[in-house]
């Protein structure tokens, strides 16, 4: 059997069944190149060693994985301290991290793809799809000693475009700002970011669906649970299971070897370790109790694919994502999404609570504002980060990549948030 | 005598040009490949999807679809039926009821007069229709005895008014308001087409006399404005408003197919206009007042400029073709550039993401972060049997889709063709 017609064959049949559709560009997928090449300084570069370096030796994190890549070149990637303190195991650079919030962005690309084949509009209500929804309410008043509260029917229902956006009142649970949201949602038994538990994404949705909203949807931003009710979302619309779907639409065509919600056995050992600093060392950080067990990629029912926070990734599966953006839409001559439908993910849909950055339908868009407050990058640079501090943006007007992972909880002082995007901005050497 | 001289001359000039040549000679629009002109085929086909379980769900019983870009017709296709009562099959070239996209047709005739240095956009249209002086606004109304009271409006009515919806004059039976419904009615307004011999001119000197919703200018509302405006440009023409469109719009543009009425030899591709009945597609007909057979039934004499065309996808596409072209189509140049500007730029809001144009709805710089209507500045509208269309002239993108339809309850293919022809740029 010919393997290139097998390969053929297989091509076909999947582009039958999917979305991705073949395209007349055909960009190669990240690779190696010299800094030089791409208009940077590899003097410069070298910073981000030190900053690593000083940050490990600091006890401000444990170890990193760093990544820059410029027009489609891979100019800087390395990894710094270690990925289990007890153990003593050296952090690699193809090691795998828990993204948390950085699956968002994936969750949101596969809505935006389903769009682009017409099965919905953005301002349609998601009670469309998801019944539950139907007659949205709003908290008014909370009894801290029965645990029960009053609602106001919500004067308009939740959309599509409220739940990329943020904008639709839900809340967030375990990380919700309002305690009264956080006790609702645990009372309810709502699986808010990670678990070891039978669970699954549409148990969880649909109970989150009844339970009350912080404001009227649309009514402002208030970062949520929008994107794993929008997991549930594809899984109705695409009749796949959600990890199917990202798999066969998203990671097996983009080549995203390492990405998924739970990391197979023979991966298992390049999971780094969440910690968390304890007397002036590293120790292992084991969850929260109650709501979920750090150990949740390898561990357990493996069962609640969470479009909020679900995935494992590598630094080097996220940068292909997001070339993909930097090509507007396209790699490895596949085409997942169209340039026209990247220019509206990056218009400002809602303000952030920053001045300096908006929030698109996929990411935040850092603006003119927060340009002349010293970036990281040009306007239009989109970015995000996770919960067990990680950090990623790209520029698609310096065409400029930059992921950074760590896996910590409670680290007080970590600067390696802010100073990469610095440092990989001032390693810009062109005209 | 020096001004009569001009008159006649103006007027010499006016009945023997209209068109000019020029010296861009873009040619009509012809069959391309998809990728030629930066188009993912695999990605177009999703519109072959979207059709056909549009009209096995029952939400249609047929469309025509047209995607053209750069000139280049990238999808044309014919899905369904043309007539439920006799089966017949859709085919890519059927004519359509167009209705109110004969607007931008008639919009586009006031504009190339306007061209001719006739008129200024904010002149009162009592200068040539004289039955508009003393424009008044509805005050009270009595239901029981049909009486009204009126209040002198503030401002005449101009000619910018007409286009942009922004008159106050209403829209007979599709008024929002009831009483303004029921003026129209008593007073004998045809909406846009009858088999009745009407005249355009009894029509809108009788129009002229009736109340308006508001002040001239105070806000969009959709109305009658383009059938005053067909009436206006036969004054200035001295043409009837049939012979105007074909000799300066049709005929230039090479659209073979678009007439007020059929000539007999067309009226085999005429569409049926369907309504659902108990789960099937049957002659629509309404309350008993649609007449289906008007196009080449009976009197054939009223010319509505807002509402009287019949039309097909491609005669259509090379109308909107010749303004992605700034204003010329074939070596004829039916509007200069700096006309089409003005047309686009200013308008009355009608959406925070659109706004209404001289002659189109143009979507404004909030419509990109909508989704799926294309890049600031595609204009488009469409017609009350179920057609739509739009162009963009940044990505130089053409979508129309036709359908004949009245009572639907359901046809997503409205939306969803727009958002598939977009999302198919592959470039």
């Amino acid at each position: 059997m010919n393997r290139a017609f097998l390969l053929l064959t297989l091509w076909t049949l999947t582009l039958g069944l999917s979305g991705q559709t073949p395209s007349i560009q055909k960009s190669a997928p990240l690779s190696t190149g010299s800094p030089q090449s791409v208009g940077l300084s590899p003097e410069r570069l070298a910073r981000i060693d030190t900053m690593a370096e000083s940050a490990i030796a600091d006890n401000d994190v444990p170890g990193v994985v760093a990544l820059v890549a410029r027009k489609g070149k891979i100019v800087y990637h390395k990894a710094f301290g270690l990925a289990d303190n007890a153990s003593g195991r050296k952090m690699k650079k193809d090691d795998i991290f828990r993204i948390a919030s950085q699956s968002k962005a994936i969750t949101s690309t596969g809505v935006m793809m389903l769009w682009e084949e017409g099965f919905f509009k953005l301002d349609d209500p998601v009670s469309k799809w998801i019944p539950e929804f139907k007659n949205p309410q709003v908290l008014d008043s909370y009894n801290y000693t029965s645990g029960t509260y009053t609602t106001i029917p919500a004067n308009r229902e939740i959309t599509i475009r409220h739940l990329l956006t943020h904008s639709s009142g839900l809340g967030y649970g375990l990380i919700d700002a309002d305690e009264r949201m956080k006790l609702i949602y645990k009372k309810a038994g709502i699986t808010d970011l990670f678990t070891t538990e039978p669970v699954t994404i549409g148990d969880s949705v649909k109970k989150l669906a009844k339970l009350p909203l912080h404001f009227h949807p649309g009514d402002g931003y208030r970062y949520s649970e929008g994107l794993d009710v929008l997991g549930y979302f594809i899984e109705v619309v695409s009749g796949m299971p959600f990890d199917q779907f990202l798999k066969t639409r998203l990671f097996d065509p983009l080549r995203m070897e390492d990405t998924g919600f739970y990391v197979p056995d023979n991966k298992a050992h390049r999971l780094v370790t969440v910690q968390k600093p304890e007397d002036g060392k590293w120790v292992k950080y084991t969850g929260v109790e109650g709501y979920y067990d750090a150990d949740y990629p390898i561990k357990g029912a493996k069962a609640f694919f969470s479009g909020g926070a679900g995935l494992t990734s590598t630094v080097q599966d996220y940068a292909t994502f997001l070339q993909m953006y930097l090509n507007d839409g396209e790699l490895n001559g596949i085409r997942f999404l169209s340039r026209t439908t990247i220019d509206t993910i990056m218009s400002p849909q809602v303000a952030l609570n920053r001045e300096t950055e908006d929030y698109g339908l996929v990411f935040g868009l850092l603006n003119e504002k927060g340009v002349a407050f010293g970036g990281p990058g040009s306007a239009g640079t989109f970015r995000w980060g996770g919960y067990f501090n990680s950090q990623y943006f790209a520029d698609p007007n310096e065409q400029i990549i930059g992921v950074i992972m760590k896996q910590t909880r409670y680290q007080t002082t970590d600067d390696t948030s802010w100073q990469f995007g610095q440092l990989v901005f001032q390693a810009i050497d062109d005209q | 005598m020096k001004l009569l001289l001009i008159l006649i001359c103006l007027s010499l000039s006016v009945s023997l040009s209209g068109q000019t040549p020029s010296t861009q000679k873009s040619p009509p629009l012809t069959k391309g490949s998809a990728k030629s002109v930066g188009m993912s085929p695999e990605r177009l086909a999703r519109i072959d999807k979207m059709a056909e379980s549009a009209i096995a769900d029952g939400d249609v019983p047929g469309l025509v679809a047209l995607v053209a870009r750069d000139g280049k017709i990238v999808y044309h296709k014919a899905f369904g039926i043309a007539d439920a009562e006799i089966g017949r099959e859709l085919k890519k070239d059927d004519i359509f009821r167009i209705f109110s996209q004969t607007k931008a047709i008639t919009a586009t005739a006031v504009m190339m007069l306007w061209e001719e240095g006739l008129f200024k956009l904010d002149d009162p249209i009592s200068k040539w229709i004289p039955e508009f002086k003393n424009p008044q606004v509805l005050d009270t109304y009595n239901y029981t005895a049909g009486s009204y009271t009126t209040i002198p409006a503030n401002q005449e009515i101009t000619i910018r008014h007409l286009l942009t919806h922004s008159s106050g004059i209403g829209y007979g039976a599709i008024d929002p308001d009831e009483r303004l419904r029921l003026i129209y009615k008593e007073a004998g307004i045809i909406e846009a087409v009858t088999q009745k011999h009407v005249l355009i001119s009894d029509n809108i000197k009788k129009l002229a006399k009736l109340p308006l919703h508001f002040n001239p200018g105070e806000k969009y509302s959709y109305s009658m404005g383009l059938d005053v405006l067909g009436y206006f440009v036969e004054i200035l023409s001295g043409m009837p408003l049939d012979e105007f469109f074909s000799s300066r719009i049709f005929e230039p543009l090479g659209m073979k197919d678009t007439y007020f009425y059929l000539p007999e030899n067309k009226v085999d591709r005429l569409v049926l206009t369907h309504g659902p009945k108990d789960g099937k597609w049957v002659s629509y007909i309404g309350d008993g007042t649609i007449d289906p057979d008007y196009p080449f039934k009976g009197a054939k004499s009223l010319f509505s400029g807002g509402g009287g065309l019949l039309s097909t996808a491609t005669d259509y596409a090379n109308f909107l073709q010749m303004y992605l072209n700034g204003g010329e189509l074939n070596g004829k140049r039916l509007l200069t550039r700096t006309t089409i500007e003005t047309m686009m730029a200013s308008g009355v809001d009608t959406s925070p993401a659109s706004q209404y144009g001289l002659a189109f709805s143009v979507l404004n710089d909030k419509g990109v972060a909508q989704g799926g209507l294309g890049s600031e500045g595609t204009f488009s509208w469409g017609g009350a049997a179920n057609t739509q269309y739009f162009a963009d002239p940044k990505e130089q993108i053409i979508g129309i889709i036709l359908k004949q339809t009245f009572g639907q309850k359901t046809d997503d293919t409205r939306w969803q063709f727009r958002q598939l022809v977009f999302q198919a740029i592959d470039d």
